[in-house]
Formats: structure tokens, sequence, C-alpha cells
């Protein structure tokens, strides 16, 4: 093993590890990358991998719930259907609507948190443990909880609306045609800001101070700092929380099975929402599977955008 | 802050903000707090108060022994610290392999990363149940054990690979030169070099992986230490990593080398 990794002073120079990072030398032999990752490859393999293949091919099959049915192999005939369901093509609008709005709002709240955590003001600590909260907090208890608080008599919103004499103190948000996507996006931005907010505030800390203090030597405002430094500086963690959470947020399924269950009628059915319900109230794997595949494709064309945007930055 | 024109307005307005976001994020816990206080008939009130008028304790002892909450804490409990022991066991030389090589395998699994955050649920859900049926593994603990150990392992594997990259190799190069095996490094050098990290990694388990913090500020951390990677492994450990883990490599690095000649010595 010892031929390997070539002792330091014998390289004769002064930083030996910069050269082999920069020749790409990995320095592992071949027996020895299989024997250190075998025991990570088994279980992805066979729990992951293995699975997730035999998904994407149910996608093109007729697969039934039930004993002793025989699937078949029916090509793209479920994405033909799915193509004119009417309840799937509205599943993804709302989908589309539910991720981009929580994924922005998300963003814009998160990033207002963590630049006023990111300065010296008193009781930020208090803020900063209530950010955290939602984290700790499975997705079904935060939704109990957001019922509760939505609740139409009882509920917390419902009467503080009652006593500022506001409109809408007798709405049923959940059940509320117009209400129930927006209410259900509140509790999506609510859980998800945690994970945002971290995210960007671990950059902001990253960012040198002197570009700041330079800047507002240079007579630079607060805004002129924060559009010309902090953001530029921000930018890669930026593209990375945004995309994943828009992917996490397109898949997420808890938060509003739990509030809604799809409803009122099909107002909040996001595409994770349809799919268990055609696998598991209709058993129909096959169209469901076929249903999973068309959002795959949806979230690769996300994450393609993503992966330009990093390329760009790597030639950069 | 650096100078304003109006420090005074700003600082008011920086702290109605934070106002908000505290009434925003703390409002609905609070209300769950005090909803959990009211007896069945103030539960249905119309005009509900904020503390309770008669407070109880009923919902707490039904909680606890009626729907037995405290055997199911028990369960989610040891789910999740064997879940956690063995996905970072089975994670840690995987991670060493991604982060120490940059060939086609590290490339391949970094990818299989990004990709299995892609695929929705119901995709991997019917057939890993009916894997799990074919093996009897299913309303069993060793069962849920595997799922989670498949959830997991992309974000511990992205995480503990980001940590590795900001140990410097000079450690694993006098482990080496001692002649410790490529296995010794990693068990004996590497691994206790990531107790810190490995250990938020366990605390963050019990949630599950899609909500876990802890993943997703890796990746941002993963970001800013490749930016800087260029330079050299040890400025891209302090800009990758917060102020108190600032000191540890140097000091670790330290102790290891101690330990290393002192191996040295008695083999000699």
């Amino acid at each position: 093993m010892s031929e390997v990794v070539s002792p330091p002073q014998g390289s004769g120079r002064p930083f030996p590890f910069m050269r082999r990072r920069r020749g790409g030398g990995t320095g592992l032999s071949g027996p020895e990358t299989v024997l250190l990752l075998i025991p990570a490859l088994l279980p992805i393999v066979a729990l992951s991998i293995v699975p997730l293949a035999r998904g994407i091919y149910l996608g093109f099959t007729d697969s039934h719930a039930g004993f002793n049915i025989s699937t078949h192999f029916i090509g793209l005939d479920n994405f033909r259907t799915l193509l004119h369901d009417s309840l799937f093509l509205n599943s993804f609008k709302i989908g589309i609507i539910w991720a981009v709005s929580v994924t922005a709002i998300q963003f814009v709240l998160a990033l207002g948190l963590a630049l006023l955590l990111s300065t010296n003001l008193h009781g930020r600590w208090i803020a900063r443990s209530l950010a955290l909260v939602p984290w700790a907090m499975p997705p079904v208890v935060v939704s109990i909880m957001w019922k509760l608080f939505y609740q139409p008599q009882a509920g917390l919103l419902n009467e503080a609306l009652r006593r500022g004499h506001l409109p809408g103190q007798n709405t049923d948000w959940l059940s509320n045609f117009s209400w129930a996507l927006p209410a259900v996006i509140l509790v999506g931005v609510w859980a998800g800001m945690p994970q945002t907010t971290v995210a960007l505030l671990a950059g902001l800390q990253a960012i040198a101070g002197e570009l700041h203090e330079a800047a507002a030597v240079d007579g630079a405002t607060t805004w002129r700092r924060f559009v010309h430094i902090t953001l530029p500086q921000l930018r890669p963690v930026i593209l990375a929380i945004t995309s994943i959470d828009f992917i996490w947020n397109f898949n997420s399924f808890g938060i509003v099975y739990v509030l809604t269950q799809g409803g009122p009628g099909t107002s909040t059915q996001l595409p994770m929402l349809f799919a268990y319900n055609s696998a598991f109230k209709y058993g129909q794997f096959g169209y469901a599977s076929a249903l999973g595949d068309a959002m795959v494709v949806v979230i690769a064309v996300a994450l393609s955008f993503y992966m330009f945007g990093r390329l760009r930055e790597t030639v950069q | 802050m650096i100078t304003t024109r109006h420090p005074r307005l700003l600082h008011a307005g920086q702290y109605a903000a934070l106002a908000c976001y505290m009434i925003f994020l703390a409002i609905p816990l609070l209300w769950l707090l005090s909803v959990s206080f009211k007896g069945p008939r103030e539960l249905v009130e119309l005009h509900p108060s904020f503390i309770p008028s008669r407070p109880t304790l009923d919902n707490y002892n039904i909680a606890l022994h009626e729907n037995d909450l405290v055997h199911a804490g028990v369960n989610s409990l040891k789910v999740a610290v064997l879940t956690a022991l063995v996905t970072t066991g089975v994670g840690l030389p995987a991670a060493y392999v991604l982060a120490r090589t940059r060939g086609l395998v590290a490339r391949a699994g970094l990818v299989w990363i990004l990709l299995s955050q892609m695929f929705p649920t119901i995709l991997i859900i019917i057939p890993l149940f009916l894997v799990l049926r074919d093996l009897h593994l299913t309303n069993s603990h060793t069962g849920l054990i595997l799922v989670y150990l498949v959830w997991a392992l992309p974000f511990i594997l992205w995480m503990l690979q980001s940590y590795i990259r900001g140990i410097p190799r000079d450690l694993e190069e006098a482990a080496a030169v001692d002649g410790a095996t490529r296995l010794q490094i990693v068990v004996r050098v590497i691994a206790p070099l990531l107790a810190p990290a490995s250990s938020s990694r366990c605390c963050s388990r019990s949630s599950p992986p899609g909500t876990s913090f802890s993943s997703r500020s890796s990746c941002s951390r993963a970001r800013a230490s490749s930016r800087s990677r260029s330079s050299s492994p040890s400025s891209s450990e302090s800009k990758g990593s917060s102020g108190s883990d600032r000191s540890r490599p140097r000091r670790c690095s330290r102790r290891c080398r101690a330990s290393c000649s002192s191996r040295s010595c008695s083999a000699g």
C-alpha cells in the first residue's frame, strides 16, 4: 500500500498535495475502491436502484393491485391516457403553482430572515431557535397544528379576524375552493423555512467582510451593497437551495395529504396525491408509476437548468 | 452594520421585521400548545381564547396512557438510533472514496446522489414494498431500518464526503508512511476526525430525511468549499466551516501525528 501515497518529503515540492490534486491522481487502487464501496453499494443497488428501475418499468405496464393478476407490457398507453386525463393535467398545473410559489415565497422570506439573523440585533437567538423548530417537526404534526389554526369556528385565524372586525371571519379556509390552495401554500412555506434559512445564513457568513467594508468606504448604500455584493456572492447557494427546494416541494405529499387530502374537489390535488390515489385507492400501479415517470421528466428539466447554471459557473 | 444615513430608522425597521418573523414562526406553535391544554368542550367553543379558561392535563394523560405514546416513542428511538449507526458505518467508506477520487466511480456516485433526489416516492415505494414482502420484512423494524437506510444514504454520503474533503491529506500520508492500510486510514484517521459531522447527522436522523436541515446546509457547504478548493485545502476548510470547528483539523492533526509516530516507534 505504501507505493500508493508517496512520502511528502520525497516529492521535492513545497506543497505536494496541490500537485496531486491538480493532476487528478486518485491514490486509490482498484481493489481498494471496490472494497470500500461495497458496503454502501449493496443496499443501494438492492433497495434503491433495482426497485427504481422496476418502478420506472411499471409505468409502461398495466400492473394492478391484487393476487394472480398478470402484468403486460403496454408501451406508451399509460402516457397516452395521461395526456387526455383532465384530472392529471389539473393536478400537474396545481403542482407547478404549488412548487413555484412555495419555493419563491420561502426563498424571499428566508433570505430576509437570514439577513436579519446575520446582523447583531438583540434577541436574534430567539428567532434563530424558532426558525429551526419546523425542521424538527414531522410533516403530519405540522399539518395537524395548522389545521387547528385554520379551524373555522375554534381556530385562531378566524377568531383574530373576528376580534379585528375583518372580512373573511367565517371562511372555512381549507374547504374553500379559492382559499384552500393559498392556505396550504402558507403551511408549505412555514414548514420549509428552516432549511432555506440555514443554507442562506451559512452562505452569508462565508462572504468576506472586507468586501462590504470596501464598498462602504466608497460610499455604497446598504441597498447597493446588497445588490452588488451579497447577491452575487450568494449566487451558488441560492441556485442550489432553490432548485433543491423546488424538487422537494414538487414531490411533497405529507403536508397536503393531511391538510386537505387534495380537496375541496381537486383544488389542492398535487401530482403526488393524484399518484397516491391511483396507486392505493384504485390499485392502478402501472398508471401511478407512469405518473411518477412524468414527474421525473418535469424535475429533470428543472434540474438541467440548475446543472447548466453550475456548469457555466465552473467554466468562468 | 456599517454607516448608513438613518441608522435609527434602519434598526427600528429591522426589529419590526424580526418581530414579524417571530410571530409568523411562533403563533402556530403557541396555538398548538394552547389547544393541548383545552378540554373537549372548550375545543369547539365559538370564541376561543388564547389562554385556556379551564386548563386541563387530560389530553396528555390520554396520549401517554391510553394511546401508548411511550411505546411508540421507544420504537422510533430504536429505529432512529440503529438507522443512524448503520448508515454512518456503511456510508463512511463510500464517502471516503467519493471525496478522494476524481474518476468515473466518484462522478457516478455524485450523479446518483443528485438523481435519487429527483425521483418521486411513488416510483420506488411500490417495488420496494414488493421486495420487502418477498423478504418477509414488512411490518418489522428491520424492514423500516432498511428503508430508512436507503432514504438517508444519499445525504449522509453527500455530507460526509464534503467533510472529508476538508481534512488535509497529510494526515493520511503520515499514516501511510507508517504502514497503515487504506482501511486502517479510514477507520483510525478519518473516522475520529469526522466525529462531529457524524454526530450531527445522527441527531437529525430522528426526523424524516427529506426534512433534515443539515443535509441541505451541507450542500451549500460543499458548494462553498468547492469554490475555494482550487486555492488550498486549508483555506477551503476555514471558509466552508463555522468558527467552532475551524481550529479542529489542526488540533487533531497534531494528535494524529503524535499517535502515528508513536505507533511507528513501537513498530520499529
